[in-house]
């Protein structure tokens, strides 16, 4: 019986290696190394998914916006319903059957990837865009070992024989902090724990030296003591490669920890993005206030929370105007009416009346 | 009033592996684990008392003992100054008194029922002697309690929000008159925003019913908010209790503060 060893989940602390240096060469991304370069990773230009067809039709992603540059981590916030997965999902090409991207652009490192096929898709999944998913159990094939399972990514992502792949492999099990690589490859995924199979996830998602990381709830399966490691892992092994990392979360709290800069989305629109600090003590949108405001604080114990009434709107009941109207402390009644446009502040912007010059002609009437 | 709603007093579980005719055969020694091991806890009548730790560290297995859908190994727990482990059988009263709201409000409300079915259920069951005209009132009464509509009787759980659901699982266990509620996660399926919602939906009942929980969560500011008491539990034994304020400001065990530097906050001072 193979013992499961939880004592490094602990005792481990990122180590930093160079990239192998037999490998071919990446097209480096770096002449931008800010956070706002000239030329973005990852550019999602005005991104609308809708599901089903003429007048049923309903708009699941509304005008999304996003850049992710070079080895920046934009985490992605917002509950259920919000959208988020689906942005994921829109992104690696992904969509259920149903779906399908109405309009916009996605470019990746100036190549334009909305538009590919499966075939092509596929190419660039695993290999220019890494996913991180949710549960590592199912992200793993049970009946390979982790070693199989990660030579096997290798071999057909980067064209390594298998004695490279295999080299590689144990220096890819190294780097996400497993001791004793050439015996611990020979592992099946339900001989580690949760959190030893997350950082095999992160390994495999890493094989290809994908430019972009897709990371959807990477720790919500996990213990609280294990977030802050695997989050600070992939955070940590995508800044060395230079990896721009979309980090999907429903905690705030992880956000705040991990980010350069946040998007909040509500209803299918991105209703808030700025550099994390700012957005954390300063939020513009009443929604990110909101959210913030109902985490309970850890310091004291008040008599109540702040809370946002009500609920995620359904697709099919989105409310007109700002979809966050009826459940928004400051809305007046052109709220109603008016779907807010982004409204810049320096580096943040915001979809909110309250940033509007002019709140009539803000973004039309919808 | 008694003295405590529950006390535990050295309880311990042992969980065994099914023995094959081979182990036996072989004479391999029994294997179990022990999810909790010789716990002493008290909870007084009206407060909230919060376990804290990992999964696996023997929280849900505390609460199924309380709930009896468990039975211990040793020790002895009191519900209500009686003991419950004298063999006496678990019987209506005891259903009457202490109630369960579960983790996942998607699996445990049955989906085919109308919302009113599954708050009367416990009247009739329980048998609390109420009228069918009574009983309907009584949900009506209870779905504005808990901040829905009386008319959402008539609609199916499948139609509801997480949110939703949890708010008729909290009606259901006021139904049933509950004096002790046990509470296994009952947030973490649910987003923040609707968190908050539902922890101060449970803070106002528990002062206008003057109700007991046992709160059971992993996450600390949750139990911050909600407990009187605290509990920190890790691999079955309970390493730290006292009042939530005390484990909080000053945390003795240091698992306790292991579990209080892992909680990703969103202030800033906390951005590395």
């Amino acid at each position: 019986m193979t013992v499961v060893l939880d004592s490094h989940e602990t005792l481990y602390e990122p180590r930093r290696k160079p990239v192998v240096p037999d490998m071919p060469p990446k097209m480096a991304p770096d002449t931008n190394q800010g956070t706002h370069p000239l030329e973005p990773l990852l550019k999602v230009e005005d991104l609308t998914v809708t599901f089903g067809r003429g007048e049923t039709a309903l708009t699941a992603l509304n005008g999304i916006d996003l850049q992710v540059a070079p080895g920046e981590l934009l985490g992605v916030v917002g509950e259920s319903g919000a959208g988020k997965s689906l942005l994921s999902a829109a992104l690696m090409g992904l969509l259920p059957r149903e779906g399908r991207i109405a309009s916009g652009k996605v470019t990746l490192a100036g190549d334009r990837i909305d538009t590919l096929g499966d075939a092509e898709m596929q190419k660039i999944r695993g290999r220019r865009i890494g996913m991180i998913f949710q549960d590592p159990m199912t992200s793993l094939n049970p009946l390979l070992t982790i070693g199989d399972q990660i030579t096997e990514t290798l071999v057909s992502t980067l064209n390594l024989t298998s004695s490279q792949a295999r080299k590689r492999m144990l220096e890819l099990l190294d780097e996400i902090g497993i001791t004793e690589p050439q015996i611990r490859e020979k592992s099946y995924p339900h001989e580690f724990s949760g959190g030893m199979r997350q950082r095999v996830v992160i390994a495999l998602a890493l094989a290809g030296e994908p430019e972009l990381v897709l990371a959807d709830e990477p720790t919500t399966a996990l213990d609280v003591s294990l977030q802050k490691q695997i989050i600070g892992l992939i955070a940590n092994l995508c800044k060395t490669r230079s990896a721009g990392v979309i980090l999907i979360t429903h905690d705030m709290g992880v956000v705040a920890q991990n980010a350069d800069r946040v998007a909040v989305m509500y209803a299918g629109r991105v209703v808030e993005v700025g550099p994390t600090a700012q957005l954390m003590t300063n939020p513009m949108h009443p929604y990110t206030r909101g959210l913030i405001q109902s985490i309970p604080p850890l310091d004291y114990r008040p008599n109540r929370l702040t809370q946002i009434p009500g609920a995620m709107p359904r697709l099919r009941h989105i409310p007109s105007g700002c979809a966050f109207h009826p459940r928004c402390p400051q809305a007046v009644d052109a709220c109603r009416q008016v779907t807010p446009a982004m409204e810049r502040r320096g580096d943040r912007q915001a979809r909110c009346l309250l940033y509007a010059d002019d709140p009539i002609k803000a973004g039309g009437v919808a | 009033m008694t003295a405590t709603a529950i006390s535990l007093r050295g309880v311990s579980k042992t969980f065994y592996k099914r023995r094959s005719l081979v182990d036996v055969v072989r004479r391999t020694p029994v294997s179990g684990v022990t999810a909790v091991n010789g716990v002493s806890f008290d909870v007084k009548p009206g407060k909230t008392f919060a376990l804290v730790g990992e999964s696996g560290s023997g929280k849900s297995t505390i609460a199924q003992l309380v709930v009896g859908l468990q039975q211990a190994d040793a020790g002895d727990l009191l519900i209500k100054d009686q003991s419950m482990l004298s063999g006496r059988t678990v019987g209506l009263d005891m259903a009457r008194t202490i109630q369960m709201v579960f983790q996942d409000p998607y699996t445990s409300l049955n989906p085919r029922w109308q919302v009113g079915a599954v708050i009367s259920e416990p009247c009739r069951a329980l048998r609390l002697g109420l009228s069918e005209p009574e009983i309907r009132d009584r949900v009506a009464d209870l779905l504005t309690k808990v901040g829905l509509h009386p008319s959402d009787a008539g609609r199916s759980a499948h139609e509801l929000s997480g949110g939703q659901r949890q708010r008729i699982a909290i009606a259901r266990m006021l139904a049933a008159q509950a004096e002790i509620v046990v509470c296994d996660e009952p947030t973490s399926a649910l987003d923040v925003s609707v968190q908050a919602q539902i922890l101060n939906l449970m803070r106002d009942l528990q002062d206008e019913f003057g109700l007991t929980y046992l709160f059971i969560s992993h996450n600390m500011s949750v139990v911050r908010f909600m407990a009187d008491d605290v509990g920190v539990m890790k691999q079955g034994r309970l390493v730290e209790q006292g009042p939530a304020e005390q484990v909080f400001s000053a945390p003795a065990d240091p698992y306790t503060r292991a579990l209080l530097a892992a909680v990703p906050r969103p202030e800033p001072e906390a951005v590395h």
